[in-house]
């Protein structure tokens, strides 16, 4: 149980590394980060398409910004930081119950962990298609397609990495062969 | 005590009812332009002048004499025309047209279906069966515009006669009656004919005559409002055209083909958008400035498609509109709600498409600009105004059949032709259409509204 606390412990700070970066967006979503934000401004430019929010009579995303971001944004960051948490969790804890019992052994769970990477890629991508692409959200329909693709990428680097770092602090010490680059910790680590 | 809950019931829906309702139709701000369809003179007839003018040209003779087998018309119909002009107005006078117009002492107007009215005895120079200058009654209608007026031709009319100076004396005026309101009504019937048809050109640029037709077209052409012109046709038709075999064609000129404002008289229903009264939330009204106002919820599947009988709104006879033109605004609001609404104009300036076929014209609304390219979750407010921008050629279609022109002329009559055509009618036609179409202005056929949450 011992090591179990303290491999949650270490995947949280492999965690927080970098996903204080969803963090931070999951807060200023919530409050609603205003017209002359930096962040409306990015979007602004580089996700969403002002000819159709302009043909519309709105003077620039700007004035359309609080429905995308306290709705469509918060929600999809939310999902995505709990999805990641509990991913790097849930592997960190399994690790600790990998049938390992002789030298070698641990490589043959690289495939597992491999698997179990892959859908958490995609479980993030069908997130970031399900609120940027389909109905549910009014306001995904002023992202563009070059918008939709930049947040995916965003998505994956924001979310993805996080829990690379925290799985590979947070592994248990005799799985850690299974995780990319894992062994390469010290070894009193 | 029921009075006294009454009266508070009826306190309470003025404070909280009232107040509601006129909250829900939070319309941005825009005017509705007015329509412009000019009410044509109501005056009863009574007081009214009619003056036909008999064509004297000695082509017409033929359809004074009978032809076996055949139905004189023309004998049937002028007799008749003394009694429906009567019905027109309250005084008749009686002219016939040549060279110049002479008056026919009433008489004497009999004479009119018989031979003899068309001959001449004297000077070839001196006759007024020589020509028919039909631009002479248009020119007495430009100068006493109250009046009705009928003229009986066969028109007949040479190329010479549709071109400069000559052509002017007859645009000219009919420029002016149309200004004025009036309108052209050209009822053409195909009558027996038993006589000479004259001036019929030649190839080699000359005329020969033509003797063997047993029918022949005639024509009664009148200028009045378009009232009168249909109460004419209408007494024609239920007096003389009852025959299946009776052939007889209509067509108005006028510069006002639009019978109506379909918001004046509120023609426009909820059945007018197909299978709009399925939607979410739906209501229909007029607004207090007769907008007809559709209000829905719906999604971004939704085909609205606006349907306008032809019937209601084009004149019978006609040319018809062969362009409209659809002025459209759409506002939008992040907030559906009045309380917080906030209309902003959108920059589309083309949201719809039209297309006509013979019975109806269909507004396809949102076709330009698919309702999938607007916002979900927000209110929209759409105003369309459809105006009639440019008249049609239905009535140079009606009378094609009848039409020959001078190239063929010569050719039709070595056919040896039972029936014959009239010379250059489709560009006569076409002429009266085009000074006519010169004088139309765009006309507001129709206004309508749409109110509409777009949802999921």
């Amino acid at each position: 149980m011992k090591n179990i606390i303290q491999s949650i412990t270490y995947s949280l700070i492999g965690l927080a590394t970098i996903s204080w970066i969803g963090i931070y967006l999951i807060v200023i979503s919530v409050a609603d980060p205003g017209p002359d934000s930096y962040i409306v401004g990015f979007f602004s430019d580089n996700i969403m398409s002002e000819e159709r929010i302009q043909n519309l009579g709105f003077d620039n995303f700007a004035e359309i910004s609080t429905s995308f971001f306290t709705k469509l944004f918060f929600h999809m960051n939310l999902t995505l930081a709990i999805l990641t948490t509990l991913m790097t969790l849930a592997w960190c804890v399994a690790s600790h119950y990998l049938n390992i019992d002789s030298p070698g052994k641990a490589k043959i769970y690289a495939l597992h962990w491999l698997v179990f990477t892959g859908i958490f890629v995609g479980l993030v991508l069908a997130i970031v298609f399900y609120f940027t692409g389909s109905t549910q959200y009014s306001s995904a329909q002023a992202i563009t397609k070059g918008g939709q693709f930049l947040l995916l990428v965003m998505s994956l680097l924001i979310y993805v990495l996080p829990y690379y770092l925290g799985v590979l602090l947070g592994t248990a010490r005799f799985a850690r062969s299974s995780v990319l680059f894992a062994n390469k910790l010290p070894g009193g680590f | 005590m029921n009075s006294i809950f009454g009266r508070f019931l009826m306190a309470f829906l003025l404070v909280f009812l009232t107040p509601a309702n006129a909250k829900d139709s939070c319309y941005p701000e825009f005017e509705i332009s007015k329509s412009i369809i000019s009410n044509q003179s109501t005056d009863d007839g009574e007081d009214k002048s009619v003056f036909i003018y008999f064509d004297q040209s000695l082509s017409m003779q033929g359809y004074t004499k009978d032809q076996p087998g055949q139905n004189n018309l023309y004998v049937n119909v002028i007799d008749d025309l003394q009694q429906i002009a009567e019905n027109v107005g309250s005084k008749t006078y009686y002219h016939s047209f040549g060279k110049t117009i002479k008056p026919i002492k009433e008489n004497k107007i009999a004479q009119v279906i018989k031979p003899g009215f068309y001959e001449c005895t004297g000077a070839a120079s001196e006759c007024n069966n020589q020509e028919s200058k039909i631009h002479l009654p248009f020119k007495m209608a430009k100068a006493n515009p109250d009046g009705t007026y009928i003229i009986v031709t066969d028109l007949f009319l040479a190329d010479n006669q549709l071109v400069g100076g000559t052509l002017g004396q007859l645009t000219k005026p009919l420029k002016s009656i149309l200004k004025k309101g009036k309108s052209v009504g050209i009822i053409g019937v195909m009558s027996s004919f038993n006589g000479t048809i004259f001036d019929i050109p030649t190839r080699e640029g000359g005329t020969v005559s033509y003797t063997e037709a047993q029918k022949r077209p005639f024509y009664i052409i009148i200028i009045g409002d378009q009232k009168e012109i249909n109460q004419v046709k209408k007494n024609l038709e239920e007096q003389h055209f009852t025959n299946p075999e009776d052939k007889y064609k209509f067509s108005l000129i006028t510069s006002t083909p639009i019978l109506q404002n379909l918001n004046d008289k509120k023609l426009i229903s909820e059945k007018s958008i197909k299978n709009i009264s399925n939607a979410e939330k739906f209501k229909f009204d007029y607004s207090p400035e007769n907008l007809a106002v559709y209000k829905l919820n719906t999604n971004q599947k939704r085909k609205l498609n606006f349907l306008i009988n032809n019937s209601d709104i084009i004149v019978p006879g006609s040319t018809g509109v062969s362009n409209f033109k659809i002025k459209e605004t759409l506002w939008v609001s992040q907030e559906p709600k009045c309380k917080n609404i906030n209309w902003k104009k959108s920059k589309f300036d083309q949201l719809s498409k039209w297309e006509q076929n013979e019975n109806n014209l269909k507004i396809q609304m949102f076709k330009a600009v698919s309702l999938k390219k607007l916002f979900r979750g927000m209110r929209y407010f759409y105003v369309g105004e459809i105006y009639a921008e440019k008249p049609g050629t239905l009535s140079e279609e009606t009378f094609k059949e009848w039409s020959i022109r001078p190239s063929e002329a010569e050719e039709f009559k070595d056919g040896n032709p039972v029936e014959f055509k009239t010379l250059n009618l489709t560009k006569i036609i076409k002429i009266l259409n085009s000074v006519a179409n010169n004088e139309f202005e765009p006309t507001l056929i129709a206004s309508i509204a749409l109110d509409f949450n777009l949802t999921k």
